[in-house]
C-alpha cells in the first residue's frame, strides 16, 4: 500500500488517482469525526466535504513528512464546530440542540441524550479521545488548544455524562 | 455504574457510529477531484504569479485595515485602570510621580496582559506577561529589574514568579544620563507577583486526608465563585450562576503547567479550579470554561493564574 507520504506527492504532482486514493482512504474517518461532533448527517456532510475541499486546494502546502489523517480530521472538526455556533445564532438554543442524534441503531439513548448537553467542543473531545483513540497532545493539535485545554474539556466532559447517566439512573 | 462499564459504554456508542452514505460519498468524491487544479501545481505558475500580484496587492490594504482595526480594538476590549487597585490580581509598575501607568486587562480572564508606565520626558516601557509554562527557558531573575545596556530602544526577558516577562524600553532621542537614569528607576518599580507560599493542603493519610482534601475543595470552588464576582473580565451577566470544580495537586488537569510555572512543590499544593459559565456554555466551551490556579498561604486563599 502506498503511504501517505506517497500520495500527497503524487497529487502534488497532479495525480487524480493519487487524490482518489487520497478520498477513499480518510473520507469515512473524517465524515465520521465531523458527524461525532455534529451527531447530524447534513452537517457532517456539509463538513467533511468542506475539508476535503480545503485539503485539496493547500495540498501543495502540505508537508509530506505529516501524517495526514490529523490534518483533515483537524479542519472537519474544527468546521463541524464553526457550523454548529453559526446554527446557533439563527436557529433557537433548544432547535439547535435538538439536531443532535446518533442514529445508529440500536443507539443508547441516554448516552446520546448526555453527550448533546455537552456542547460541540466537548463532544469532539470525547469522540477523538474515545472513538478515534486520539492522545490528548492529538486532540490539542486538532483543535489547536493546550494540550491543559484538552485535559480539562476531557475531566469536565466525563464529569458532566457521569452526571447525567447517574441521574437518569436514579 | 462503575468506571469500566461507563467506559464500556461510551466506547460501544463509538463502534456503534454510522458511515456516510454511498451518494453522499460520491458526490463529495467529485466534487474534491473537480477541485483538485489540471496537472498539477506545476502548470499554475501563471495563476499562482497572478494571484500572488492580487495577494500583495491586497495585503497593503490588509496592513492599514489591520493597523486601524486594531487601534479600534485597543477602545473597545482593554480596559485600562490604575495599577495601585490591581497589585493584588497581578503585575504591574507601582505609581510615581512623572509618571503614567496603565495596564491592559485580557477582557475574558481580567488577567493583566501588560503593563505600560509612560514618563513626562518621552520615556516608555511595555512589559507584556504570559504564563512561564509557554516560554520554557526563560532566565529566572529577581526584582529590581535592571535595565539593559543599548541604545533608544532596549529590551529584556525574564522569568518572575509564574510569569514569563517580555519587558521593552524606548528611550526619546536624545537621552541624556538623567533620563536613563529615571528609566532605570521606573524599571525598578515595576511589581511582580512572586510565587505562592502555598501551605499543605492534606497532611493525613486515610479517612482523615480524604476528608481534608474534600474540605480544600470546597474552600477553594466557594474562595473562586466569590473573587469572580469582582474580577471576571466580562459582562457581569455572563458570570452570573457559575459553578466551579476543583482538583487538588497531581490530579489536577493542569498539573504540568502548573509544575511548570511555579515547580512542583507548588504545584503540589495548589488548587485548578475549573468554573462554568452557563449562560455562555451554550455559545461554546472556549468561551463558558475559565481556569485559576489557587493556594491557601498564610493570607487566605489566593488566586495566583489566571490560566485561561
Amino acid at each position: 500500500m502506498e503511504t501517505d507520504a506517497d500520495l500527497v506527492l503524487a497529487a502534488q504532482r497532479g495525480s487524480r488517482e493519487a487524490l482518489g486514493a487520497i478520498f477513499d482512504r480518510y473520507w469515512p474517518r473524517v465524515w465520521r469525526a465531523a458527524y461525532a461532533t455534529a451527531g447530524d448527517r447534513e452537517l457532517a456532510n456539509d463538513a467533511a466535504q468542506d475539508a476535503f475541499l480545503r485539503a485539496v486546494s493547500a495540498l501543495h502546502r502540505f508537508d509530506r513528512r505529516l501524517p495526514l489523517e490529523p490534518w483533515l480530521v483537524r479542519i472537519a472538526v474544527n468546521r463541524t464546530i464553526d457550523l454548529l455556533r453559526r446554527e446557533r445564532r439563527l436557529l433557537p438554543e433548544q432547535a439547535a440542540d435538538a439536531r443532535f442524534a446518533l442514529d445508529a441503531p440500536p443507539a443508547d439513548e441516554e448516552l446520546t441524550e448526555a453527550l448533546r448537553a455537552l456542547g460541540p467542543e466537548r463532544r469532539a473531545v470525547i469522540a477523538l479521545h474515545y472513538w478515534f483513540d486520539y492522545t490528548t497532545p492529538q486532540i490539542a493539535e486538532v483543535l489547536e488548544v493546550p494540550v491543559g485545554t484538552v485535559n480539562s474539556r476531557l475531566a469536565r466532559a466525563l464529569r458532566d455524562l457521569r452526571l447525567h447517566l447517574e441521574v437518569r439512573d436514579v | 455504574m462503575s468506571d469500566d462499564e461507563f467506559e464500556r459504554r461510551l466506547r460501544e456508542a463509538g463502534h456503534r457510529l454510522p458511515g456516510p452514505e454511498a451518494t453522499e460519498t460520491l458526490r463529495a468524491r467529485t466534487r474534491f477531484l473537480d477541485a483538485a487544479p489540471a496537472g498539477g501545481r506545476g502548470r499554475r505558475r501563471p495563476l499562482v504569479l497572478a494571484l500572488a500580484a492580487v495577494l500583495v496587492v491586497a495585503g497593503a490594504f490588509g496592513v492599514g485595515y489591520a493597523v486601524a482595526a486594531g487601534a479600534t480594538s485597543t477602545v473597545t476590549t482593554t480596559k485600562v485602570v490604575h495599577v495601585k487597585a490591581r497589585l493584588d490580581a497581578g503585575p504591574g509598575f507601582l505609581p510615581a510621580d512623572g509618571w503614567s501607568t496603565s495596564v491592559e486587562l485580557d477582557p475574558r480572564t481580567g488577567a493583566i496582559r501588560s503593563a505600560t508606565a509612560t514618563g513626562g520626558t518621552g520615556t516608555s516601557i511595555v512589559a507584556r506577561f504570559a504564563p512561564a509554562s509557554m516560554r520554557p527557558g526563560l532566565r529566572r531573575r529577581t526584582l529590581p529589574l535592571q535595565l539593559p545596556s543599548g541604545g533608544r530602544t532596549r529590551a529584556l526577558h525574564a522569568r518572575i514568579g509564574a510569569y514569563a516577562v517580555d519587558v521593552s524600553v524606548v528611550l526619546p532621542a536624545p537621552h541624556p544620563a538623567a533620563v536613563v537614569a529615571a528609566a532605570r528607576e521606573e524599571l525598578g518599580r515595576l511589581a511582580v507577583p512572586s510565587c505562592p507560599a502555598a501551605q499543605p493542603l492534606v497532611t493525613e493519610a486515610g479517612p482523615a486526608g480524604k476528608a481534608q482534601r474534600s474540605l480544600a475543595r470546597s474552600e477553594a470552588e466557594a474562595f473562586v465563585l466569590h473573587w469572580l464576582q469582582g474580577h471576571y473580565g466580562g459582562a457581569p451577566a455572563d458570570a452570573a450562576g457559575a459553578t466551579a470544580s476543583a482538583r487538588l495537586g497531581r490530579a489536577m488537569p493542569r498539573h504540568g503547567e502548573a509544575a511548570a510555572d511555579c515547580g512542583a512543590a507548588v504545584a503540589a499544593r495548589a488548587v485548578e479550579v475549573d468554573v462554568t459559565l452557563p449562560k455562555l456554555a451554550k455559545v461554546g466551551a472556549s468561551l463558558s470554561e475559565l481556569t485559576y490556579f489557587v493556594a491557601k498561604t498564610d493570607q487566605g486563599w489566593t488566586v495566583w493564574e489566571r490560566v485561561r
